[in-house]
């Protein structure tokens, strides 16, 4: 084998060129195949204006009528049991002090407890307690997606966290991860289903089926980028909390009027 | 002799040395160049995910932003039951959508499904049973005591709660009943009197003599509930009786 050194060397540059490229090129080719095509998946209408979609509670105006929960589990195809859930409403009754003090386990998939106002108490309704709906809070920085091992649970650009229920084996890594309990097994498929914000109608432009069906506006949704949005007036008039700030995950729900002690 | 095969390695060590002085210096070069390029240009994107993730992702994205909805709104509603939807719109459930009384609607849309209709006590009393953990300003009843003989949809239509239901259609006897009056109720014009009291002046003239209190605050609309086919019809001596008149006789109060 007779190689010249002008060959040699040849062959090394073309060798190192080709690297170069295949190294440094490839990636941001099939990147931007993926980017073509993410944005028909998340606005059909419009190519490049992201989404920044908000989810409002107003705890001080839910009644506890359990709507959310019933329309969820239509819309949604979530199995009837109380520990299938995407989302749910804690019924927090008030203690000697005021202060909340604990919310029915069954995640509300009963009714509300059904304390009726009794001789003794002359408080007007409400004293006594108060419901706060809950449901995934799409955090910003989510500590479910980077425990997932087959990658089944990511984020999408406009910030959903979505799970691929074909690609999830339900090892539940991402239920303990999420400080929420937003998570639960799908006894059906036996693997991981979460609240989407209705990730189906949010997308044509209809609200979730939760806020469809809420009688007393206690769940708001819309998008930030919408100068017309009613939640992007709300929010900069009101003062919003998240649940659990302190586990810096960014929460994208916010809360209006919450008390105390809710967690 | 030398073998072909030492001839051509000695000739690639002199190239070799060669190298070491143009080549090596570029190849340093473009190995430290290179990461610095990947660094400053395109680092910011290359970690977030590997590409043929972010494919099977767009993928995934696509399959569950096509899943079928269920809940359509009640603008919706309004082609086929427009006058429920009128009734619906000027009342106070106006807040309330269809959907949250008769549930998920697509199916009845597309395939004709039926929906329920659901008047008990229950199905209004998810949301209006007085609880103690419910906002005060929610208006609420004891499902216990409130007219508990009597289904809801009987005194508040479901569409507009705090309307009548059928207007009653004018009762045989008293003549024409007119449309809801209001108080005056001034026939053929004339002197333009300072308020007169709800008059006598349809009904035969008798001494005014003032009937039980009115145990509910509701106003207007009255004979909604006390007409001959309402829930606490009137003793005939009432026949003939307008809205406007009941309370020069009947005064609010009592519990
Ligand atoms: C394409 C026309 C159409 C649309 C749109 C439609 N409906 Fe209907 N709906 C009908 C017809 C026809 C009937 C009567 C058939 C029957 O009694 O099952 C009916 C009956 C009903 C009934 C009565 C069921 C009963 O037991 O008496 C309810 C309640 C109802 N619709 C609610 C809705 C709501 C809420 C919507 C909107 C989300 C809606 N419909 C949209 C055609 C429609
Ligand atoms: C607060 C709950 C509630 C809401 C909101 C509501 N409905 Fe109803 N609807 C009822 C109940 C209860 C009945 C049964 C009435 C009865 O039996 O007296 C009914 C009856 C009906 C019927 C059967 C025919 C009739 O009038 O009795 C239709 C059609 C209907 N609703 C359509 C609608 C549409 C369309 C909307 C929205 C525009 C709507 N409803 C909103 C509770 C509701
Ligand atoms: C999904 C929840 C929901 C259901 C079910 C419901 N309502 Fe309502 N109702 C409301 C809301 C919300 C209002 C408006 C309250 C307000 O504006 O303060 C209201 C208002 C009323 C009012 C007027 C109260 C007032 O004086 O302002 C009456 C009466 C009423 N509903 C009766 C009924 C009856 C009867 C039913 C059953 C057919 C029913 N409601 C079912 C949510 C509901
Ligand atoms: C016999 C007629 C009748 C029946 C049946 C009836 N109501 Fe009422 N309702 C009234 C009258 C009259 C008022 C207004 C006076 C009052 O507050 O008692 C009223 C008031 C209300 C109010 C407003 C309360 C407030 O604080 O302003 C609500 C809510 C209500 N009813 C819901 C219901 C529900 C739910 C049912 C069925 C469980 C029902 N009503 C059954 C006659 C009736
Ligand atoms: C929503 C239906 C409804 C409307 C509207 C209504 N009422 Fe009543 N009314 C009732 C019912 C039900 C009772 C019986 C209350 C009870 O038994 O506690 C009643 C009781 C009464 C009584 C007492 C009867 C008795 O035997 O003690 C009077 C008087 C009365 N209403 C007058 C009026 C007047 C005047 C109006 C109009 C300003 C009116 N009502 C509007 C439902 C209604
Ligand atoms: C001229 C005075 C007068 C007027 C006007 C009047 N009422 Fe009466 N009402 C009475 C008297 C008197 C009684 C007691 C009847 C009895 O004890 O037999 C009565 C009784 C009632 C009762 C108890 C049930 C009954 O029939 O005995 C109701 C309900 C009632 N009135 C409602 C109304 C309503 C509603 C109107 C308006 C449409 C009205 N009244 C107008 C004098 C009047």
């Amino acid at each position: 084998m007779n190689v010249s050194r002008r060959k040699f060397l040849g062959m090394a540059a073309k060798v190192m060129v080709g690297g170069i490229i295949v190294y440094g090129v490839t990636p941001s080719v099939l990147e931007a195949i993926a980017r073509d095509k993410t944005p028909q998946a998340s606005s059909p209408n419009d190519g490049k204006q992201k989404h920044q979609w908000v989810f409002v509670v107003d705890v001080s105006k839910c009644i506890g009528c359990m709507k959310c929960l019933e329309a969820c589990k239509r819309e949604n195809l979530v199995p009837p049991d109380p520990d299938s859930r995407r989302t749910w409403v804690e019924e927090y009754t008030a203690g000697e002090d005021g202060a909340a003090l604990g919310h029915t386990a069954n995640w509300g998939s009963d009714g509300p407890e059904r304390t009726g106002p009794s001789a003794e108490h002359q408080e007007p309704a409400g004293t006594k307690g108060f419901f706060v709906p809950k449901l995934c809070n799409q955090c910003e920085d989510p500590p479910c997606v980077p425990v997932c091992p087959v990658s089944a649970t990511f984020q999408t650009e406009d910030g959903i966290v979505l799970v691929d229920a074909k690609r999830c084996i339900g090892c539940k890594y991402c239920i303990m991860a999420c400080p929420y309990g937003a998570r639960y097994l799908h006894n059906g498929t036996r693997t991981v289903d979460k609240c989407t914000w209705c990730y189906h109608r949010i997308t044509k432009g209809l609200p979730p089926a939760c806020v469809e069906v809420c009688p007393v506006e206690a769940r708001l949704f819309g998008d930030l980028n919408d100068p017309e949005s009613p939640v992007r007036k709300l929010l900069k008039e009101k003062m919003t909390q998240v649940l659990r700030p302190e586990t810096g995950t960014k929460p994208r729900v916010r809360y209006l009027g919450l008390q105390e002690g809710v967690r | 002799m030398k073998h072909k095969l030492f001839v051509a390695s000695q000739k690639l060590l002199k190239g070799a040395r060669r190298f070491a002085f143009i080549g090596l210096p570029a190849l340093l070069l473009a190995l430290v160049l290179v990461p610095l390029w990947q660094l400053g240009v395109r680092a910011p994107r290359l970690p977030q995910l590997s590409p043929a993730k972010l494919v099977y992702q767009v993928a995934t994205e696509q399959r569950i932003a096509g899943a079928p909805l269920q809940y359509t709104g009640p603008a919706n509603c309004a082609e086929c039951h427009s006058a429920q939807y009128a009734t619906w719109q000027r009342g106070k459930h106006a807040t309330v959508s269809c959907e949250a009384c008769h549930g998920a609607a697509r199916p009845h849309i597309s395939d004709g499904a039926s929906l329920s209709a659901n008047p008990s006590r229950e199905a209004c009393g998810a949301c209006h049973d007085q609880l103690d953990t419910r906002p005060p300003g929610f208006r609420q009843v004891s499902l216990a005591q409130h007219y508990s003989h009597s289904t809801c949809t009987a005194c508040h239509p479901a569409h507009d709660p705090t309307r009548a239901a059928s207007r009653p259609t004018p009762t045989p006897q008293g003549a024409t009943t007119p449309v809801p009056t209001s108080e005056p109720t001034p026939q053929t014009s004339s002197t333009p009197l300072p308020q007169p009291t709800p008059s006598a002046s349809a009904t035969p003239s008798a001494p005014p003599r003032l009937g039980p209190p009115i145990p509910h605050p509701l106003a207007g609309d009255c004979l909604s509930c006390h007409a001959p086919e309402g829930v606490l019809p009137l003793s005939g001596q009432h026949s003939g009786r307008t809205d406007g008149e009941c309370l020069t006789c009947h005064l609010q109060g009592g519990e």
